[in-house]
């Protein structure tokens, strides 16, 4: 192992887990303050992608007013999934006096299988090419590093930030952390909580289509991206605390990514993956946690 | 940005596969045992005139005839034992749905076009019934044991190494003649009852043409890194083919940089690439397969490293996910060459597939038609013999008695050949090459067959 070898993989572990920090604040966002256990968020990380792909070869659109097509896109899918059919889902198991948490589940992945074949049927099911920007690579001595992977580390920080200070200071961010917090209490008080539910979802999705796009800009636009970023998302968020703010679950995703990227200075590259999971092993043997806890409310509240 | 040119696959094969898919979700969500029965039968939709303007048989079909006589002169020999008038099923385990459909949607265009020029010609009316590989890892057993239990099945068309072995014990005891043009055998599930590899050995068959290559044309070639799937005894197997060729020529395996066997996509190659840079390599062989080599050139490309990438996979579809980044990427392995084709009945085939979809055909359709065309020859030997085109054995027999069969690949006055080993059931003889891409289009660098023999350049 050599110097150069462990500063490239920490370039590499920086990249990785500022993704994953990104995808487990967006992905936390959505599950801490509705409890829904959204597999959907792969369908608005593909929507985004293929709207914008859609958007370049039918709209005359500027390249930054596709990217900004398939961001409205996944924003809306977002809206429009927890308005239409997670909202309705829930009340219906609510009525019946059920626990919404397996048919939202079931529900999200059937519109996730859904919209990938939508996609395939739509654009074939070979990968096609979404690029951002034109990417270029750098050296730094031994080091090499990409225009694309700056920009992501850069842009994903700024966001975290953003929404960490939105969650803080703004008054809508509030009401956010008030019904995370308690949902029943927040409606008391007057606050809409539908429409934060739609605010949230709204916002984790168009997260969730950046990733999308950058995704697409490393390797390709394909109907089956989305899934791996999703459980990334998911185990980073668990891992951290679903409901904690969103600069703890960015450290967490950083350590995270730079974990797994290191480890391939001791173990072989195919058993990478592994570690991130195995990270959620150890975690759940340690610090056992009601996983459920995470998807059903303090209170007997079920937001409809 | 430049705006992308879609190349759109024909719509009628997009539903099918969103229904196969459907009914994957259907089973995930409902039965999740993956029971369900997405076996249907598929119609064959060419009309073949059988109007013929030319008695040629050169191969220059022509839009008007649809070279019914090129077929007919090639491959209607015996007109007693043609098999005009049978109607007979074959079986079709391959991908259709998720994001691999594109093998099977193709190799079914193939399988149409081959059954569609048969039947013109006075053979059999070849139909297809197809299992969706991708609904579940047992698809392509439920596919066997469906054929086999409705008794109406005898001959099959795999992909994925017999849908990754679960049918071998099914076409053994349902005794269905199985080939399999989309994988082959592999090295795992060679000599096998029934079982038959259609395709040559990926990559293992083409690594002795390629370091023929090498020494031939970059002597100076010697440090040899390794990366790609890891997939196990397989991958071993493949490294241990090239240790040994490594050894017989002075070079030396540097170092290996392998991923875990991905979705489609999603390896990290940037990872293996910085790996790779490490070991100093001269040439790099890279085994990943579909869209895997245009992402692993698109990530290459950024990391400042030259040696040759050499691959044993390409498909025209990938290059618009590389762009430019995929100029100077080699593959070899059994390409079917649409543009530079070998023999007429290659010509034939391209110009037919061309007229009927409006694109060049790649080495899925062209091997599955292939092999609808051996069937077709196995089914005229049988009715010569006086045997049971009904009977497993006796068609199995049948093939025994030759196994050279007529190509499209390779050089031929008519068509090119190929032949199966009665012992590993693979193939022995099978003509290939290594390719480059050069503006996105492959360029033949040298051809030779299983084992490096028959080399030259072109």
């Amino acid at each position: 192992m050599t110097g150069s070898e462990v500063m490239q993989q920490t370039v590499n572990g920086v990249v990785d887990g500022s993704t994953f920090a990104l995808l487990g604040a967006s992905y936390s966002l959505i599950t801490s303050v509705t409890k829904r256990f959204h597999v959907a968020y792969v369908a608005t990380y593909l929507g985004a992608v293929y709207a914008a792909i859609w958007s370049e070869d039918h709209l005359p659109l500027p390249h930054i007013g596709d990217i900004a097509f398939g961001l409205v896109v996944a924003a809306l899918m977002g809206v429009l999934i927890e308005a239409y059919i997670y909202r309705r889902i829930a009340a219906r198991a609510a009525r019946r006096g059920g626990d919404p948490l397996i048919p939202v589940f079931i529900a999200s992945l059937g519109l996730t299988i859904v919209a990938q074949n939508v996609v395939s049927w739509v654009w074939n099911t070979q990968p096609l090419s979404f690029n951002l920007i034109t990417n270029k690579g750098y050296s730094l001595g031994d080091v090499r590093y990409t225009k694309l992977q700056v920009l992501a580390v850069l842009l994903y920080w700024l966001i975290l930030l953003a929404l960490w200070a939105f969650l803080k200071w703004t008054k809508q961010g509030s009401r956010v952390t008030g019904v995370q917090v308690n949902p029943q209490m927040a409606q008391v008080v007057g606050i809409n909580t539908k429409r934060i539910f739609i605010l949230v979802f709204a916002i984790g999705s168009v997260l969730a289509g950046l990733l999308g796009m950058f995704e697409s800009s490393t390797v390709a636009a394909q109907p089956s991206m989305g899934f791996n970023a999703m459980f990334y998302g998911f185990v980073v968020a668990f891992v951290a605390g679903m409901e904690r703010g969103p600069l703890r679950i960015a450290v967490v995703g950083l350590i995270v990514g730079l974990i797994q990227s290191l480890s391939a200075l001791w173990l072989p590259l195919q058993y990478a993956p592994a570690v991130v999971f195995s990270i959620l092993l150890v975690y759940l043997i340690l610090l056992p946690t009601d996983f459920r806890r995470y998807f059903t409310r303090r209170t007997t509240a079920t937001i409809t | 940005m430049q705006k992308r040119s879609h190349v759109k696959g024909d719509r009628r094969h997009h539903r099918r596969a969103l229904v196969a898919s459907f009914a994957a979700a259907a089973g995930l969500l409902v039965a999740s045992c993956g029971s369900g029965n997405s076996s249907k039968p598929t119609e064959t939709t060419e009309k073949s005139t059988t109007e013929s303007t030319s008695a040629s048989n050169t191969g220059d079909s022509t839009v008007a005839d649809g070279g019914a006589d090129f077929i007919k002169n090639t491959f209607a020999k015996d007109a007693a034992h043609l098999g005009g008038g049978l109607k007979i099923e074959i079986g079709a385990a391959m991908l259709l749905s998720t994001s691999q459909a594109y093998y099977g949607q193709e190799a079914l265009k193939g399988m149409e076009l081959a059954a569609a020029e048969i039947k013109a010609a006075g053979g059999p009316e070849f139909t297809f019934t197809t299992k969706d590989l991708a609904v579940s890892t047992t698809a392509g057993a439920d596919g066997a044991r469906e054929w086999g239990e409705k008794g109406k099945i005898h001959m099959a068309l795999a992909s994925g190494f017999f849908g990754t072995g679960s049918m071998i014990p099914l076409i053994d005891q349902y005794k269905i003649l199985t080939i399999d043009p989309g994988g082959g055998t592999s090295t795992v599930f060679q000599g096998k009852p029934y079982a038959w590899g259609g395709r040559a050995i990926t990559p293992d068959d083409s690594l002795a043409g390629v370091v023929e290559y090498l020494k031939t044309a970059m002597p100076a070639a010697k440090r040899w890194a390794i990366t790609g799937y890891d997939i196990g005894a397989l991958t071993k197997g493949t490294i241990a083919v090239l240790q040994s060729l490594a050894d017989s020529v002075g070079a030396e395996i540097v170092g290996q940089a392998l991923v875990p066997l991905p979705s489609a996509g999603t390896a990290d190659y940037p990872k293996a690439i910085d790996q790779l840079r490490s070991m100093k390599p001269d040439v790099i062989f890279n085994w990943v397969w579909g869209s895997d080599p245009a992402a692993f050139m698109k990530a290459y490309a950024l990391s400042g490293m030259t040696a040759p990438v050499i691959g044993p996979d390409f498909g025209a579809t990938t290059v618009d996910v590389a762009g430019s980044a995929f100029d100077g990427y080699m593959f070899a392995y059994d390409y079917f060459d649409a543009v530079n084709t070998q023999n007429p009945w290659a010509k034939h085939f391209v110009d037919a597939f061309r007229t009927k979809h409006g694109t060049d055909p790649d080495y899925y359709p062209a091997n599955y038609y292939e092999d609808v065309y051996i069937f077709w020859e196995i089914v005229q030997r049988t009715l010569a013999a006086g045997g049971d085109v009904t009977n497993g054995a006796d068609l199995q027999k049948a093939m025994l008695e030759n196994l050279t069969f007529p190509s499209l690949y390779g050089t031929g006055d008519v068509t090119g050949s190929i032949a199966f080993d009665a012992t590993s059931h693979s193939l022995a003889f099978r003509p290939m090459g290594l390719f480059v891409l050069k503006d996105g289009k492959p360029q033949p660098l040298a051809y030779f067959n299983i084992g490096g023999k028959d080399f030259k350049l072109p």
